[in-house]
């Protein structure tokens, strides 16, 4: 059960003035409007999803670290296609080796995957202290001149820890997966199907985006089609599995992609705005660290308060998606 | 809706008088016609006609008449 959750966000800051610079005919406010995201933190040259984790972690643990027995980290951008990165942490956090630990390679649904994990560990007696870590340096996979991936996303690390005995309940799963929309949102040259001496052309779009098969490609319209299709079914299906209603679930945290998609999904779902939570405008899309960013946010801010209900719902690249019901103690 | 009445709400997206939007009209051709604003575009359709368009449809729209005859069997006449 969730007892604890722990963000760090670099200290470098790339803003909407800053990109506005860049791009000619785009003004700050402009951003803004399309985005919701006013800045966001990137990681310098050297700074890897491992640090930012790291950080995040440090900041959880206090005198607790040698009582961790499991491990998990959520990143599509780890230090080496091997080893593992969740080694590397295990060691540099001082955990003790009888820590297991593993990496899983999921974006914007990776948090709810993650829960889904650490809860199933916990009940199932195969651990009784989970930490789960969210990291990802999407900016260093981002080409200069793509404006349509690099006004959206940022770089950030959480951890949050999950005790047997006490914390935060989760329940209700709802977990999804669909191949078909890899291509949608992908980094083309970065496996083995792909290996970067193949030579892929670099293209450019209508609106002078720059697409290099080595950088992120994101088909924002094409992903905004999909989750029009996902999230109404993923919450419907949550709220089934818990055999309740949207009227008695007290607030709503969607991954956040950006302002202008949550906002018309709130909308379209008939979700009260004063329930619903955005938390993009100062460190962006941060993939897997988007709702530990918000929960953080809403604990800090008092509005989430004890007994709370939260729906926590994340979704995209993969396409994947998962979503369950949080309740707060 | 009507196809006037679909030319007025995407003219309002694109921030384009509708004048401008002939059946010919190249959709390329319009700045605002970036990643945002066919996501605007996608948003307006899902909430104006309550419809979600097949993968890729949007994509292959090359002119405001792709759209139109996209949409037709939605439209009123």
């Amino acid at each position: 059960m969730i007892s604890q959750i722990s963000c760090h966000l670099p200290n470098k800051i790339l803003s909407n003035d800053d990109l506005a610079r860049l791009y000619v005919g785009w003004t700050a406010e402009k951003i803004f409007e399309k985005t919701g995201i006013r800045e966001r933190r990137v990681v310098q040259d050297g700074e890897c999803a491992s640090d930012l984790a790291f950080a995040a972690a440090e900041r959880l643990f206090g005198e607790r670290k040698r009582e961790a027995d499991y491990l998990l980290f959520c990143t599509q951008t780890p230090d080496y296609l091997l080893p593992t990165t969740a080694c590397l942490l295990q060691h540099r956090l001082g955990l003790p080796t009888a820590c297991a630990a593993l990496d899983f390679n999921l974006g914007c649904s990776g948090y709810v995957y993650g829960l889904s994990l650490a809860n199933s560990l916990i009940l199932s007696g195969a651990a009784n202290r989970v930490v789960l870590l969210t990291a990802d340096t999407y900016t260093r996979l981002i080409h200069p001149q793509d404006k349509s991936t690099r006004t959206i996303f940022g770089d950030a690390g959480t951890a949050t820890l999950f005790c047997k005995e006490s914390g935060a309940r989760l329940h209700s799963f709802v977990l999804g997966s669909d191949g078909s929309g890899a291509e949608q949102l992908m980094v083309k040259t970065s496996g083995a199907r792909f290996p970067r001496s193949d030579a892929l052309p670099t293209t450019v779009d209508d609106s002078g985006n720059v697409h290099d098969p080595a950088c992120l490609y994101m088909n924002g319209p094409e992903i905004f089609n999909f989750t029009l299709k996902a999230v109404p079914n993923l919450v419907r299906e949550v709220l089934d599995k818990a055999g309740l209603s949207l009227d008695v679930i007290d607030m709503v945290i969607f991954h956040q992609a950006n302002a202008f998609m949550l906002e018309h999904l709130r909308r379209k779902l008939g979700i009260p705005s004063e329930k619903f939570v955005l938390n993009m405008e100062f460190c962006g899309n941060t993939v897997s660290s988007t709702i530990p960013l918000a929960l953080e946010a809403v604990v800090k801010t008092g509005r989430l308060r004890q007994g709370m209900k939260v729906l926590l719902a994340g979704f995209g690249v993969g396409y994947s998606w998962g979503g369950c019901i949080l309740e707060w103690n | 809706m009507t196809k006037t009445q679909l030319i007025e709400k995407l003219g309002g997206e694109l921030g384009i008088p509708p004048n401008k939007l002939s059946d010919s009209a190249t959709l390329a051709s319009f700045t605002a016609w970036d990643s945002m604003g066919r996501i605007a575009v996608l948003a307006m359709i899902d909430t104006e006609l309550g419809c979600e368009l097949p993968s890729g449809a949007l994509q292959k729209c090359k002119t405001v008449g792709d759209l139109v005859f996209l949409l037709a069997g939605k439209l009123e006449s």
